[in-house]
């Protein structure tokens, strides 16, 4: 595959060199002048628009409206090109154009209302020769009346319907079945050029211990994608999601990116209210000319409130967010726009009077800042055409807390954090043997610090004070150079990114400490602070050419492209990506294909994971009948470990699809099968590296009522590190069929899903230790399974039939959408997982693998059992045989918006309208069943646009 | 609009299909009581002659309709009952020829009986265990932190016959917890009622006359043999269980091991290993039994994948092992309220009935109702092979509250 690209590549700029030399011979038709004046409706008139963009990408040439709405492109290649003019609130122009001499057009904006023919209100998908994506416009926003981010993904392709709320954290994944973390921690989502960053994400209490990233108080988890919740859709003028390879000028990223066009510029006064039965949330959003060529003020500002639970009251999420964009054409080519985000999120669980048990209340507060200047500079300097910047900087605090009653410990915690220490239950004192060998060993502020046996229940409460910092900035050149019926158009650019952490970290009194962790005996917590870990720097630089070639009435077109990046810890990585067209009958057929690799950094909860500790009891008095309380001893060793992995990998996913498009009249067909293929994702995990030795001594008293060793052994500590177990291949099939609008009818239909199905994998050895909770003389050895033994398999079919009915002299949109889940299966297989592999021995965590000794590997468990192996093997059950599947299933979902006069517009949903919920019994679990679809939702809501 | 034309015509459609079932209604004929021979059919190869008291009882559990009746002999009418499913249980005693005592019960749940005329039930015997569960504690207790601790568990054995009884090789287990929602498991169909299906098997250490029970003396396991009462612990705690004769120790190292005498762990999971950091049945009631394997006979469950099944609901369940209804010395059957009752694990042989807590960590224990007091002073037991008879339920758990602890507990023996 990389040969064939490589290949692909060379052809690329071969032809361009032959063309290069066609020109050469003079087949250049030199360039024209494009003049004109762009105007907006206003009334029944027609008045001039300022600020209008008036672009043609394909050259990387353009430019704004003057204040009188004239506009000049100058050294405009003669032929065959696309147009497209663009104004926050106005329906994009988009056209192709033939020019061979100097011209002049005219165009006029039509606002983007209800009261238009032709309403766009479902996903649109992308041209052909560059990735595939989808696009989604603002009225697709109101009309769906999105709360945030993530209930528009419901639009692409194989999407199902959400319920539009703010309950949880949310993520945005791409061509993924079950939403895996893996997926959204791959998807970038970028906004006004710069990426939203999760890399600094470190809200987790004990990852190393646990081997999983629970938050505190809901937000985003560190190993999934940032909370699309924080990012409200009503400053977004547009959406773009590339499901396909993305251009090389997006990094750090492995399933696609979600890039968000914020609004700038002139704007009416815009003000929304909406509600459905949990969220309430008010919008406004302006934008004004300064005048005299001072530059345009946009401004938004929501508030968003939620309820968990209609029958939660105390279980809440608000938001506040406020943007101001200041748009200015600083001189001659140089349109920049800056803006000032702050968004203020709240997850918050107040206590419940009646949960007088658990007495649980969290609060997840995140105050975010970011600066973002973007522009673009029209330089047209012979082939270098335009230079692209971007810099903006994150400040996100996020402050968190969790208290609840802590039930069932009576486990050991010891106040230091020293490798080694050995702390008794009497501060600063030193405990000798009866043959005067010392047993605590401590020192420096360790004197003042104790071990405790904690009591059964208690109430606790942990803080994290996590404060990210990231930084971004990107530069791009675009050189483009038109040579007969040739056209290149060459990307050059670099970009910076940097994430941190610079909170206090998670803290909490050390005399009530998180609660133990189940699955790890000896595991035990610690306060982390953040302030010591070193930033992630990640530098990346690109080329790319995009080359297109007129073959008489057909096009070819290709964009081929390189990345490298590099951070730090991780080292460097090379990726390839390249996406190709033919026009196959003009413009009636094309043909299109692409493949490349997109990588995705570890972040920094993966490249400095905090240490793991544990607490092995030295000698335990506590509550005996026969020592007085006051002289019961209790001592602990702790032991600290290091748990960097040194070599981890970069993860990568390696994206290939071929595609058509067909378009007849009004009508377009778009087909694109895919696979991809994820390595390397990251995950928690163990390996032969997370085992150390630790020679255990436990004291009991003698007849002389002196210490004197009871047992002695050797154990395993174990905990989990970061990896590179994550692997899956997803295949697929997305359609996107369009019928356009029949007049007659006034309707407009179209038809998209996607069939995918998903095979996944986490390729690490599984090790077995039954005995790894027992006293220090009842451990075993560990045994060791072989890696990645079990495979599931999802499988889902998923269409959605959109029928929209608009009648434009009243204003009226009704959308009716039958959502089909033809197909819902999962299932899985297993590989040997019943029969060890090998043993990691108690003594030093050596392993052994029985295929390197005498006897070689065990081919049953019979044979493990006669080779006394007994507490080697595993119970295993493989209830993934079974596939789970369920027959097609329906949902049907109604918008309306309704424009009442100019100034008005009223919109209504209703999710599962017909209140349809298939109860089906599970063929894995008879006699359990599965209430299917989402439940009935529906809400309201008014815009008035002053 | 073509879906509001599907709406309409469905709702007339229903409309119609209404009308016709109020004619039906109105045709239908008036209810006639049923009558119904009951006849009992004895599973117990011996020959036996039926007890005087011989009870019935059939309950409609839907329709809330309830009849009982006491009767002696092998077969009884009964009048006026209305039509309808039903789960009837008949218990009673049965008597050999040799004088050998049976508890008898049989049930037949959930029969349609629509018409009069003949019922035959089933009817299965278990000879009278000589130990029995005296005293039990599992709904743990509510700290004044907090509102769980369940590490006060404990079962009490008790000597119910005239005769020194040996606990060295008993067996205790309990059987997985009813399902939250109720979904019942499915058993191999091969094996009809032959076994119960125990989740956790322990066996009481011992070579043979090691730990005696003289009448009227009773022995208790404990979870955790420790003080409960302790500020670590819970001092609302209604039980100090140090005194414990055994524990089930798990050799957790955050739980030391106490004087109490250790189980032996048997089975878990089709394995004998210790998996786990507790031992811990559930608060909301489980099914216990303490079993006897008889001479002769060899139980493995561990090496004998006979022995071994998986509830056929759960494929990602444990193995649980097979116990065969002979074995079983005495079962009881605590369940989170009444209405799990449909659900109930046992077979009506072993307990006919049930207990219940009706609530979790209220510090409440159910206790064996005394029938009498033999010579010396020994107490015997209620044993009608019905735990919902048999107990008193909700009282505050002692040890050792109407028998006598055994002379070898190591509390009263010297310097353990």
């Amino acid at each position: 595959m990389k040969k064939l690209f490589l290949l692909l590549i060379a052809i690329a700029f071969s032809v361009a060199a032959v063309s290069a030399q066609q020109k050469a011979r003079g087949a250049d038709r030199g360039t024209v002048k494009l003049s004109g004046t762009v105007y907006e409706y206003e009334g029944n008139d027609s008045v001039p628009l300022p600020y209008a963009v008036i672009s043609l990408p394909d050259y990387e040439i353009s430019t704004v409206t003057q204040a009188d709405g004239f506009y000049v492109l100058n050294g405009v290649p003669a032929g065959k090109t696309t147009l497209k003019i663009t104004y926050i609130g106005k329906v994009p122009v988009e056209k192709t154009i033939d020019i061979t001499r100097n011209s002049r057009m005219d165009f006029t904006l039509h606002t983007a209302d209800f009261h238009m023919k032709e309403v766009t209100v479902t996903a649109q998908a992308s041209h052909a020769g560059q990735a595939t994506a989808s696009l989604i416009g603002r009225q697709a926003m109101d009309h769906i009346q999105a709360t945030n981010l993530s209930d528009v993904m419901s639009l692409l392709p194989g999407g199902l319907s959400q319920e539009p709320n703010l309950s949880g954290a949310k993520n945005a994944t791409i061509r993924s079945i079950t939403g895996s973390s893996t997926n959204a921690l791959g998807t970038a989502v970028i906004r006004d050029g710069a990426p939203i960053s999760n890399n600094a994400n470190l809200s987790t209490m004990n990852p190393t211990i646990a081997g999983s990233t629970t938050t505190n108080a809901g937000g985003a988890t560190p190993t999934g994608g940032v909370d699309l919740r924080t990012i409200s859709t009503d400053n977004i003028e547009s959406i773009e999601v590339i499901r396909g390879i993305p251009s090389v000028e997006h990094g750090d990223l492995t399933s696609g990116a979600v890039i968000i066009n914020s609004k700038a510029g002139r704007e009416p006064l815009r003000i929304t209210a909406k509600a459905n039965p949990k969220v309430y949330m008010g919008a406004l959003s302006t934008g004004v000319l300064l005048g005299n060529n001072r530059g345009a003020l946009n401004f938004n500002a929501d508030y968003a409130h939620n309820t968990n639970d209609p029958i939660e009251s105390y279980r809440t999420f608000e938001r506040v967010t406020a943007r101001t964009m200041y748009s200015k054409e600083l001189f001659a080519g140089l349109r920049s726009n800056t803006s000032l985000n702050f968004n203020y999120g709240r997850d918050r669980r107040s206590l419940n009077p009646d949960d007088k048990d658990y007495r649980r209340a969290s609060r997840g507060e995140e105050v975010g800042f970011t600066l973002n200047t973007n522009g673009n500079w029209n330089l047209n300097m012979g082939w270098l055409k335009s230079l692209r910047y971007v810099v903006a900087g994150t400040y996100t605090s996020k402050q968190s807390f969790n208290e609840s009653m802590q039930v069932s410990n009576n486990t050991p915690y010891s106040m230091t954090t020293t490798d080694g220490a050995i702390l008794s239950n009497f501060a600063g004192q030193d405990i000798f043997d009866a043959d005067g060998n010392k047993i605590t060993n401590f020192s420096g502020d360790d004197a003042d610090k104790y071990a405790y046996k904690l009591p059964a229940n208690y109430f606790a409460r942990y803080d994290i004070d996590s404060r990210e910092v990231s930084a971004f900035a990107k530069v791009v050149a675009t050189l483009v150079k038109k040579m007969g019926y040739v056209n290149n158009r060459v990307l050059l650019g670099a970009d910076f990114r940097t994430d941190g952490n610079v909170g206090h970290g998670k803290t909490y009194d050390p005399s009530a400490p998180p609660q133990r962790e189940v699955s790890s005996a000896n595991g035990s917590f610690r306060p982390r602070d953040y302030r010591d870990i070193p930033f992630i720097n990640q530098f990346g630089a690109f080329a790319e050419e995009n080359f297109s070639w007129q073959l008489g009435l057909r096009e070819l077109r290709l964009q081929a492209g390189v990345r490298y990046d590099h951070a730090s810890e991780v080292g460097g990585i090379v990726t390839p990506r390249l996406n190709g067209s033919m026009e196959v009958l003009p413009n009636t057929l094309w043909i299109r294909g692409g493949y490349g690799v997109a990588a995705k950094m570890p972040t920094l909860l993966y490249l400095h994971p905090e240490q793991a500790y544990f607490e092995y009891k030295n000698i335990d008095e506590i509550g005996s009948s026969k020592i007085p309380a006051d002289q019961q001893l209790f001592i602990t060793t702790t032991k600290v470990y290091d748990v960097t992995n040194r070599n981890l990998k970069i993860a990568t996913n390696r994206k290939a699809e071929v595609g058509a498009d067909l378009k007849l009249g009004q009508m377009t067909f778009t087909v694109t099968a895919f696979r991809e293929n994820l390595k390397n994702g990251y995950s928690l995990n163990k390996s032969f590296d997370t085992f150390a030795p630790f020679e255990w001594t436990t004291y009991k008293r003698d007849a002389n009522n002196k210490l004197v060793v009871d047992k002695q052994a050797t154990v395993l500590s174990s905990w989990y590190r970061p990896d590179n177990n994550v692997n899956y291949t997803t295949r697929g099939i997305e359609f996107d069929f369009n019928f356009g609008r029949f007049d007659k009818i006034n309707t407009a239909v179209s038809l998209n899903g996607s069939w995918v199905k998903n095979e996944s994998n986490n390729s690490s050895y599984y090790f077995y230790d039954p005995n790894g909770d027992k006293a220090v003389d009842l451990r075993t050895d560990i045994a060791i399974y072989a890696p990645g033994t079990t495979t599931t398999y999802n499988e889902q079919l998923v269409t959605a039939l959109r029928v929209t009915h608009n009648l434009p002299r009243i204003g009226f949109v009704v959308t009716l959408t039958g959502q089909a889940v033809w197909k819902d299966a999962n299932w899985g297989k297993y590989g040997n997982d019943s029969i060890p592999i090998g043993y990691l021995s108690l003594k030093d965590a050596a392993p052994t693998f029985f295929r390197d000794t005498e006897a070689g590997d065990f081919t049953s468990i019979q044979a493990v059992k006669d080779a006394k192996l007994n507490h080697l093997l595993r119970t295993t059950s493989h209830p993934l045989l079974i596939k789970e599947s369920y027959d097609p299933y329906f949902c049907f979902n109604i918008n309306v918006t309704k424009e009442l006069g100019d100034m008005m517009r009223v919109s209504f949903f209703a999710n599962n309208m017909f209140r349809s919920y298939p109860r089906r019994e599970s063929k894995r679990y008879p006699g359990s069943y599965s209430l299917l679809n989402n439940r009935f939702y529906f809400g309201i809501e008014f815009a008035l646009t002053l | 609009m073509k879906a509001n034309i599907y709406i309409a015509s469905a709702l007339c459609a229903m409309a119609l299909t209404a009308c016709e079932q109020m004619n039906e209604a109105v045709d239908a004929p008036e209810v006639q009581g049923l009558t119904l021979d009951i006849d009992l059919k004895s599973m117990i190869e011996e020959p036996i002659t039926y007890g005087k008291e011989m009870t019935i009882k059939m309950d409609n559990y839907t329709e809330g309709l309830h009849y009982e009746k006491t009767f002696s002999g092998g077969t009884v009418t009964m009048e006026g009952i209305v039509p309808g499913v039903y789960t009837i249980n008949v218990a009673g005693r049965g008597y050999t020829a040799d004088g050998d005592e049976f508890i008898l019960a049989g049930s037949s749940v959930g029969s349609p009986l629509l018409a009069s005329g003949p019922v035959t039930v089933n009817m299965k015997g278990a000879v009278k265990g000589k130990l029995v569960f005296s005293e039990i504690y599992y709904c743990g207790s509510k700290p004044p932190a907090g509102f769980a601790y369940f590490r006060d568990q404990f079962y009490e054995i008790a000597n119910n016959s005239d005769e020194v009884q040996y606990l060295d090789g008993l067996y205790f287990a309990n059987l997985e917890t009813i399902d939250f929602n109720k979904t019942k498991p499915v058993w191999p169909s091969e094996d009809g009622d032959k076994y119960i299906y125990a989740e956790r098997v322990w066996r009481i250490p011992g070579t043979g006359k090691d730990y005696p029970l003289r009448p009227g003396e009773s022995a208790v396991i404990s979870q955790f043999a420790a003080n409960h009462k302790l500020d670590i612990y819970n001092p609302n705690s209604p039980v100090d269980c140090s005194a414990s004769e055994f524990e089930f120790n798990m050799n957790n190292v955050n739980f030391p091991d106490q004087p109490a005498v250790d189980m032996l762990h048997v089975f878990y999971n089709g394995n004998s290993t210790m998996t786990g950091m507790q031992y811990l049945t559930s608060v909301f009631g489980t099914a216990y039994c303490i079993f006897r394997v008889p001479e002769g006979d060899t139980w493995d469950p561990v090496n004998n994948k006979d022995l071994q099944v998986r509830n056929g609901a759960n494929p990602s369940g444990y193995f649980q092992a097979k116990i065969p209804v002979s074995y079983i010395v005495d079962a009881v059957e605590g369940i989170r309220n009444e209405t799990y009752v449909d659900a109930k694990n046992m077979p009506a042989v072993v307990d006919a009935g049930f207990v219940t807590m009706g609530g979790t960590y209220l510090g409440k224990g159910i206790t064996r109702k005394v029938e009498g007091r033999g010579a010396g002073g020994a107490v015997f037991y209620q044993d009608t092979n019905n735990s919902t008879d048999d107990f008193e339920v909700g009282v505050v758990p002692v040890l050792h509250r109407t028998s006598t602890m055994p002379s070898w507990n190591h509390s009263l023996t010297s310097s353990n």
